[in-house]
């Protein structure tokens, strides 16, 4: 590997790359770049964020090191055994001068370390979830999509004071993630769909996993990690889905005791109760959806209204409501978008409002009392729209993910639960009187907040944090997590 | 000296001449006359020595009398005291004066001359007084004779006056003795005339039946009005009395009549007019009168307005309505205005207020009734029709208003005509609109008519040119026949509502404007509505108002506006639409509904994709032989795409289009780019420089916008579909696991495309691009990642 560095100064083991010049850095990577390099004299600063901008002839480069010998960014790291530089992000020009500075705080590729080859791993990634039982901690579980080495499910901890991200890895035998749930009650459980293969067949399963305890305890240290003694996940239990077929998504019961799960399998839409400590699943109730042609769910949420009675899933074109006491369907919004619904999301501080999106670009605000029409329709994205996610707490806020490699953050106030421009108290009237005053200058209008860049591949999950309401992680298919805050102005705005 | 006498006697003579010839003057200024010639001749009489100052003057008098002027002989002469014929001679002077200066034999001559002229002078003196005294006596004998008759006269005239007294104290004895008789006679003849009237009274009642009989009730009323006072004022006599209770029985009866008469429908205006005259001369209350008047009035006109209902057509409708109830009204009110607004008083004010009030009531009715028919009027397709009988109705409601200025027949008419030419612009622009719409459709059944096998495409050349030919046309049509409104020839044309705000508010802004905005919206309704799933808009239909819209962009509109701007816009200045803004919304439109083809278009293509991908078992598929039929399909269809954009855009420009970027070394080059790629992603000693290099790959390529917005022309077009497919299958595969011959399907298809399609975008690389990362996302999903070799998959390639 090293030996196809032109660059001398560079070994295999134990350089410190902090202390290298960029030039040197990019001279490395490919011959074709070093007639466009900037001069010498463009040191990485260590000082300044684990991201670094420098002018690359006409266009800006982002460039991303890392100490370890993955291509991660943890800098905490004490001891870098190895050490390798990747220019992570070749940007194209991404960021245009004129773009509002970005509150970016952190960026982190899920790419492993080497394998026990050896190897350099490459793993992508499409599945992420935030630990909804976590509320101290910022911490998302990513999970890996790789059909030749064994997946990983990074736990990443983003420490807010000092804008550190500390990443532990934790092993998925059982086949590629495509799917991840973290359990409402016990932060140490999660459920993943899977892609099990075996003899030319792929099957995509369902299972309920833990983490194991001694990682749970020491998470806030950092292991001495290399991926060789990365710990393996406690499997508690199976979805069985033998007779149903593939499983396209798993979702918890919110806001309950961990017990309940929804998972969707091809045509099957099926509640779980766990047992014994979640190691037995049992099927508590089931559905199939009837209908001409293959009907395949996408995507299924659960609403966090109305008890948790109720459901909703996506299949092609349609969103189905379903009570899942009687497992029958409730409403329907045929046509919802012109192709395919990718995801769904209820608003959690509103009742019937859904947010939907699909492969018609567009991001739909649904009423499922009305279903004739959306409430409200986005067309920001310029290609499928895989993800939505309402804010925990301020619903205005939705976050959206695309395959166009953005991030649309949006501020949806008119059908937000807060009212419009906030009705002040009398008695805040007093003593705010500059919040007031500020609040009927600029009265909140449905607006894009930010659109986010960072990414460089497709982008098929977004997630808020469940611990810190201001901040969200996206993840695109490279394998590239991106924490980003609300615009402090924004969250102020909000606040006061 | 002598010659001054001479003159003084002489003066005498013609004195007495002149008497004599005046000798038939009365007697007293004979005398008189008398006396002053004796005064005369004594003063001549007088000896001249003593008194020279005394004969100047006489002298100068004589001279005055006779008016000699002796201007002519000179003043000094005349001063000149030794000048014998002077007016200052002094003999003294002269005689000593010839002393001292002339000789003995001077004086001698002027001695013997001096005794001629005496001598001369005497004669002619004698002379004179002869003549003169025959005159004297014949003049005293004129005044002898004078005072014989005058003596004579007197006596006679004495004579007459004795007589005239005679006479005067004849004739007052006359007189005396007739002045009572006199008297008599004129009482006599005062009774008589009493007993006339007393008699017309007795016979009133009789008279007034006979003339009631007769139908002379203008008589009968003439008759009563003369004996009214009289009866009233001796009502208190019984006689009398009857005979007023008998008149007022009858007039009663009359006043009856005349009400039966007036009340009648079928009387016409003149007995109308006549029975209110009368009866107003029979006191009948005024307002009564008027109210039943102007009901009456009302049946009639009402029967008109009922009537109107009938006609067909919208002239013959207005016709009408000028003729029989306009006209009559007029009528109507000319003879009622005669009738009750003759003097001015209270009477006529109320009067006048009256008829103002029921006009407008009635006109309410008609002006409704004539709102009604004109809305009814719809049928686009003569508009002149219209604009003549409004014309009509305009100048027709001219003679009433002017006749009752209050009740604003003019302002209502107006108000009508032009709400009826707003709503005419309202039905233009919709049918305008209908238009459009029909061209629509006309256009698409052309598009879905089942084409000829032999013919690839409909002429969507020609089918825009005759869409856009016809609408402009119809435009043409609407802005002539709406162009009448404002012809010179009629009347209204110069109300100031048609010279400015019909013009550009009406015309302008809510016809062609209107228009205009309402073809961007309709064209704009293709791109909202559903077509992604239903596909109800045939995306050709898309591409064609796309280029109809930029082709208004660039010229229709502005050619559009021109015209009716030449046509209409003359005075008024108000602020109006700028052809910018339209020409901004037209470009704008044509972008969306192009955004919109090319999404559809896409569309289409990434379905096949899709559903080729999704549909297949890719990991147990066998070897692949051939390139899957879909992607001939997809090629196909591009192909398609690409010549019908080509019928209506440009071809646009290619970037970094070489001439020898040949399929076959294209090819060469990208297999050579894709054999490298796989060959290190799967050798293990390279993972890291895989990425490296596809990192590197992608630093260096621009960022591929899939739903970007794209240029008006046909590469444009054709790489935005294509940027749409590809992604597509890149998202697809990637969703899908793949066994060794599934990636190498994958590759054989990849392959075959870059053969095909690089031809149709503006830059291959984007291809390439797409398809190394769709090649490139396939071989991770793979679970035996092994490629074929390069030459496998050309010869496959060339093969099919």
């Amino acid at each position: 590997m090293v030996g196809r560095f032109p660059y001398t100064g560079i070994s295999d083991t134990h350089t410190n790359i902090d202390t290298l010049p960029i030039a040197a850095l990019l001279a490395i990577s490919s011959d074709s770049v070093v007639s466009q390099l900037p001069g010498p004299g463009s040191v990485w600063d260590e000082t300044r964020s684990t991201e670094q901008e420098i002018l690359l002839g006409a266009c800006r480069c982002q460039l991303t090191f890392n100490g370890r010998p993955t291509d991660g960014i943890t800098r905490t790291c004490s001891q870098p055994p190895q050490c390798s530089a990747v220019v992570a992000v070749p940007t194209r020009a991404r960021i245009p001068a004129h773009e509002p500075p970005r509150n970016v705080t952190g960026i982190c590729k899920v790419h492993s370390g080497r394998s026990r080859t050896g190897h350099e791993q490459v793993f992508y990634a499409r599945a992420l979830t935030a630990q909804t039982a976590e509320t101290d901690a910022i911490r998302f579980l990513v999970g890996t999509q790789s059909l030749r080495y064994d997946n990983q499910i990074h736990v990443i901890d983003f420490d807010d004071e000092n804008n550190i991200i500390n990443k532990n890895i934790l092993l998925h035998h059982a086949g590629e993630i495509w799917q991840i749930s973290a359990s409402p009650a016990d932060k140490s459980v999660f459920a993943t769909c899977y892609n099990k293969t075996s003899d030319s067949k792929v099957m995509t399963c369902a299972a309920v996993w833990r983490i194991p305890k001694e990682l749970q305890a020491g998470s806030h240290e950092s292991p001495d990690d290399s991926s060789s003694n990365a710990q393996s996940l406690e499997l508690l239990c199976h979805l069985d889905n033998t007779t149903h077929g593939n499983m396209a998504c798993v979702t918890w019961e919110p806001l309950g005791d961990g017990k309940k799960i929804l998972s969707l399998a091809d045509n099957h839409l099926m509640i779980w109760d766990l047992q014994e400590s979640s190691t037995k699943s049992v099927l508590s109730s089931s559905a199939a959806l009837e209908g001409k042609g293959q009907l395949k769910f996408t995507c299924g949420r659960w609403n966090p209204h109305h008890n948790c009675m109720q459901v909703a899933t996506a299949n092609d074109t349609a969103i189905r409501g379903w009570d899942i006491r009687t497992m029958r369907q409730i409403y329907c919004i045929d046509n919802a978008h012109g192709q395919l619904v990718r995801d769904l999301d209820f608003n959690p501080n509103k009742q019937y409002y859904l947010a939907s999106c699909g492969d018609d670009c567009k991001v739909k605000f649904w009423d499922t009392r009305n279903t004739n029409e959306p409430v409200k329709t986005l067309e920001e994205h310029s290609h499928w729209v895989w993800s939505v996610r309402y804010n925990h707490s301020h619903d205005q806020l939705v976050l959206t993910g695309s395959s166009d490699s953005h991030v649309i953050l949006s501020n949806m106030v008119s059908i937000s639960s807060e009212p419009f421009g906030h009705l002040v108290d009398d008695e805040d009237l007093s003593d705010q009187e500059e919040g007031h005053d500020e609040k009927t200058k600029e009265p909140l209008q449905d607006s894009i907040i930010a659109t986010y860049e960072e990414h460089e591949d497709s982008v098929y999950a977004v997630e808020w944090s469940s611990a810190d309401p201001w901040l969200f992680a996206s993840l695109s298919y490279d394998g590239r997590l991106v924490i980003n805050r609300v615009p402090r102005a924004l969250k102020y705005n909000i606040l006061l | 000296m002598v010659r001054m006498r001479i003159e003084c006697a002489f003066a005498a003579s013609c004195t007495s001449a002149s008497l004599s010839q005046g000798s038939r003057a009365c007697a007293l200024s004979a005398s008189c006359t008398r006396k002053r010639v004796g005064k005369k001749m004594a003063a001549a009489g007088v000896t001249e020595e003593d008194d020279a100052f005394k004969k100047r003057k006489a002298h100068g008098m004589l001279k005055l009398y006779y008016g000699i002027t002796e201007e002519g002989k000179g003043s000094e002469k005349l001063l000149e005291p030794t000048d014998i014929d002077g007016v200052h001679f002094n003999p003294e002077l002269y005689l000593t004066k010839l002393r001292k200066e002339s000789s003995l034999a001077q004086l001698m001559d002027v001695e013997s001359d001096m005794v001629r002229q005496i001598r001369s002078l005497d004669s002619d003196m004698q002379t004179l007084v002869y003549e003169n005294y025959n005159k004297f006596i014949s003049a005293t004998d004129t005044i002898r004779k004078m005072k014989n008759d005058f003596k004579k006269m007197e006596d006679e005239m004495d004579g007459l006056a004795t007589n005239m007294a005679v006479i005067t104290e004849f004739s007052a004895t006359i007189s005396s003795t007739l002045q009572e008789r006199h008297q008599h006679i004129t009482k006599l003849s005062g009774v008589h005339t009493l007993l006339r009237k007393l008699q017309f009274l007795f016979e009133l009642p009789a008279r007034l039946k006979k003339c009631i009989e007769l139908g002379a009730y203008a008589q009968a009323v003439s008759y009563h009005s003369k004996a009214r006072s009289v009866l009233h004022q001796y009502q208190h006599m019984p006689s009398f009395h009857g005979i007023q209770t008998d008149c007022q029985a009858i007039m009663a009866g009359l006043a009856d009549t005349l009400r039966q008469r007036f009340r009648d429908q079928s009387s016409s205006p003149q007995e109308l007019s006549e029975c209110v005259e009368l009866l107003l001369s029979l006191d009948e209350p005024a307002h009564l009168l008027c109210d039943e008047f102007l009901a009456h009035g009302r049946g009639r006109l009402a029967s008109h307005l009922s009537d109107l209902g009938g006609a067909d057509d919208v002239l013959e409708f207005v016709d009408r309505g000028c003729g029989g109830f306009i006209s009559d009204s007029c009528l109507l009110a000319a003879s009622y205005q005669a009738l009750f607004c003759k003097e001015p008083g209270s009477t006529a004010q109320m009067a006048e207020v009256k008829l103002t009030k029921f006009l407008e009531e009635l006109s309410q009715g008609y002006f409704e009734l004539v709102e009604m028919r004109l809305r009814q009027e719809r049928s686009l397709g003569d508009n002149s029709l219209l604009v003549r009988a409004l014309d009509r109705f305009h100048r027709r409601l001219q003679a009433p208003s002017k006749l009752v200025p209050g009740c604003g027949f003019n302002r209502r008419g107006t108000e009508i005509v032009v709400r009826a030419a707003q709503e005419r612009l309202a039905q233009y622009l919709q049918a305008l609109k209908d238009f459009f719409q029909g061209c629509l459709t006309d256009v698409r059944q052309a598009l879905a008519a089942p084409r000829v096998p032999g013919k690839e495409a409909p002429a969507l050349g020609e089918l825009l040119a005759g869409l856009s030919a016809s609408v402009l046309n119809q435009i043409k049509t609407v802005l002539a026949a709406v162009h009448l409104f404002t012809a010179k020839d009629v009347a209204f044309s110069d109300k100031p509502y048609f010279k400015g705000e019909f013009c550009s508010q009406g015309v302008r802004e809510g016809l062609i404007v209107a228009f205009i905005k309402s073809v961007c919206q309709t064209a704009r309704q293709f791109c909202d509505s559903p077509g992604e799933k239903g596909a109800s808009t045939p995306p050709v239909l898309l591409l064609l108002l796309s280029r109809l819209c930029l082709d208004y962009e660039t010229s229709t509109i502005s050619y559009i506006l021109t015209l009716t701007d030449e046509q209409f816009l003359g005075q008024d200045h108000s602020s109006v639409t700028p052809v910018s803004s339209l020409c901004s919304l037209a470009r704008s439109t044509a972008q969306t509904l192009l955004n919109q083809y090319v999404k559809s278009q896409g569309l289409v293509v990434s379905q096949m994709l899709r559903k080729s991908v999704e549909t297949r078992d890719w990991v147990a598929t066998i070897e692949p032989r051939n390139v899957r039929a879909v992607m001939k399909r997809v090629v196909e269809d591009i192909t398609g795409v690409d010549v019908q954009v080509g019928l209506l855009y440009e071809e646009g420009v290619r970037k970094a289009h070489s001439s020898d970027s040949s399929k076959r070394t294209f090819s060469v080059y990208s297999s050579s780019r894709l054999q490298g790629r796989y060959a290190q992603s799967y050798t293990p000693s390279a993972p890291l420089d895989t990425n490296l290099l596809s990192n590197i790959q992608k630093l260096f390529s621009e960022r591929i916008d899939i739903f970007s917005t794209v240029q008006f022309n046909k590469v444009s077009i054709l790489t935005g579909i294509i940027k749409i497919s590809l992604k597509t299958f890149l998202e697809c595969v990637r969703l899908r696991t793949f066994g060794r011959y599934g990636l190498q399907q994958i590759q054989v298809d990849c392959h075959y495309l870059q053969l095909y399609l690089w031809r149709f975008v503006s830059d291959e690389n984007l291809v390439h691009c797409l398809l190394d990362e769709v090649v490139g996302s396939a071989a991770h999903r793979c679970l035996d990642p092994l490629p074929m070799e390069q030459s496998v998959i050309e010869v496959i390639c060339e093969r099919g």
